[in-house]
């Protein structure tokens, strides 16, 4: 019965207008960032590689699918809690807002298990745009410019991985992201639960990443031993699967701390549910 | 050939600490060999030109070259590449991955010693380069010297190889080339001399203080524990501010028109 109502709750996700928002955007912003890159792709890596050329000799080509596609998922990763938050957070609160809440939890289904397939279509429609946005970002990137090896930049400085392990390299980030991006999700989800108008959940997830995200930036000592335990601070985790060697140790405390986020906003959510007056 | 080349590259770390010329040049240290000024000049230039006529020799070279560098702030792994010089300046290192290699070619400094008209040699004294007693050269380009500006070389005496070099031009700014070359004796029958004069591995070490690159392309928000307290990845033990690239060569073909071959090809493609 659950798979039914998981398949119920998709559906009810792909009749939504907004929930193609977000296939649009990603499309849209792939292919201007595509585009700017393959016509003036060259000048922008002047800038990283500029001052290296004039005692060394780059032999290959650095503007590649693979460093395209890396380039367009540090730039949209940032954007796609936005999208995600869009069609999760109206979740629970949507039907309370049209009033088919109450009929929702007629069936013979229990709430905990209704709201668990809530949760797992918000983990579909996550694991869809990310999918859309793998496609475009790599897929379409390679497709345009052709493989190579990756030169990633960090704080750390200029890293060159070879060819051949960067797509496993990829499949684990895109792993890592979705990870990130469910914890958003669940965030939207549970806050929905909570409300009974779309707006509320949508804005307090967006709310929250920026809260979180300004203590995870601000150099403060008060937030020192905050910061390694808020969700935001493991967000871009799927940045560090480029490294080498890969950080194992981090990404595990990552996904711990994401996985941990997730169950917490999962348990809170469903005891709240379970307890909601759908009555008013 | 081959490893021991790839070794050469690979063990330099080691050697290079003998890497940078000692402050012995300009003649101070001939006293300690007892070379008379007349000597000494007479034997640079023989020296030179026995070097350049080995040289000229040297036109059309394929080799497999396993290159491994050392940038500050730059991570990239060793890889295996081809390369082809076709006399005077057609040199290309065919890659099938992203190499970072010098501008200056290996090969450019064998080039313009081939001319001997082009600059003129003295003789500065004896080193020992190691453990080898060598004869320090600075070779003064002439009018037609092109862009260079100062070469100083340590020769040996004996096979009149090359040992060691600092090249000075106006566009690259001083690089300093170390040649680890395999034994003479080792040598197979029949080899011809302009064959020994062929390194199997060189040290390239070059001035990095202005290689700067950004922080990063786009914000870097997730910066684990690992990756803030990582020590700098200097595999050749470069000194601060310098950069090194260790080439290890497998010479597959000398004067036997694969780089003439391979150029023409490109050409029509």
């Amino acid at each position: 019965m659950w798979w039914a109502s998981l398949y119920n709750e998709s559906i009810k996700i792909l009749a939504k207008p907004r929930s193609y928002l977000g296939f649009l955007a990603i499309t849209l912003l792939v292919g201007v960032i595509l585009l700017a890159l393959a016509l003036d792709g060259e000048s922008y890596l002047d800038f990283v590689t500029g001052s290296l050329e004039q005692n060394l000799m780059i032999e290959g080509s650095m503007l590649n699918g693979h460093l395209v596609g890396f380039i367009v998922l540090q730039m949209l990763v940032v954007h796609l809690p936005l999208l995600v938050a869009l069609v999760t957070g109206d979740l629970i609160s949507g039907e309370a807002a049209m009033g088919t809440l109450r009929n929702l939890v007629t069936r013979p289904l229990s709430r905990k298990s209704l709201l668990f397939s809530k949760y797992g279509a918000a983990a579909v429609y996550t694991l869809v745009l990310l999918v859309w946005l793998g496609l475009m970002a790599v897929g379409v990137a390679q497709w345009i410019f052709g493989p190579g090896d990756l030169a990633v930049l960090s704080g750390e400085g200029l890293q060159i991985l070879p060819s051949v392990e960067v797509m496993p390299r990829f499949l684990q980030a895109f792993t890592l992201a979705f990870l990130a991006l469910y914890t958003v999700a669940c965030i939207s989800v549970t806050f929905s639960c909570l409300a009974d108008n779309s707006i509320g959940p949508i804005v307090g997830t967006m709310a929250l990443i920026m809260v979180f995200t300004l203590i995870g930036t601000l150099d403060v000592p008060l937030f020192e031993n905050v910061r390694p335990f808020l969700f935001t601070t493991h967000m871009a985790a799927w940045r560090s699967l480029f490294l080498d060697p890969t950080p194992l140790r981090d990404i595990l405390f990552s996904v711990g701390i994401l996985t941990l986020h997730c169950t917490a906003l999962m348990a809170f959510g469903l005891w709240y549910f379970d307890r909601k007056d759908i009555l008013t | 050939m081959f490893c021991i080349g790839v070794c050469g590259a690979m063990i330099v770390d080691s050697q290079a600490r003998n890497f940078l010329p000692s402050d012995g040049i300009h003649g101070k240290e001939m006293p300690l060999y007892g070379l008379m000024d007349n000597d000494l000049q007479k034997d640079a230039e023989r020296l030179m030109e026995k070097l350049a006529i080995r040289l000229v020799g040297l036109c059309d070279l394929q080799a497999t070259v396993h290159v491994q560098a050392d940038i500050p702030r730059v991570k990239v792994r060793p890889l295996t590449a081809e390369m082809y010089f076709l006399a005077p300046d057609r040199f290309r290192i065919r890659s099938p991955r992203l190499a970072l290699l010098p501008r200056q070619n290996p090969m450019e400094l064998f080039e313009f010693l081939k001319k001997a008209k082009n600059y003129r040699p003295l003789g500065m004294g004896q080193e020992k380069v190691r453990n080898q007693v060598c004869l320090v050269v600075n070779v003064l380009p002439l009018d037609g010297g092109g862009d260079w500006q100062l070469i100083r070389l340590w020769i040996h005496q004996e096979t009149a190889r090359i040992y060691q070099a600092e090249m000075t031009r106006r566009n690259l700014g001083t690089v300093e080339a170390v040649y680890f070359y395999g034994p003479v004796s080792r040598t197979k029958p029949g080899t011809k001399p302009e064959h020994q004069d062929l390194p199997d591995s060189l040290l390239l070490e070059l001035d990095a203080s202005m290689m700067k690159l950004p922080k990063a392309l786009t914000a870097d928000f997730h910066r684990s524990q690992s990756q803030l307290s990582a020590r700098p990845f200097r595999p050749l033990g470069a000194p601060e501010g310098k950069a090194r690239i260790a080439m290890g060569f497998r010479w597959i073909s000398v004067n036997n028109g694969a780089a003439a071959r391979f150029f023409g090809a490109q050409k029509r493609d």
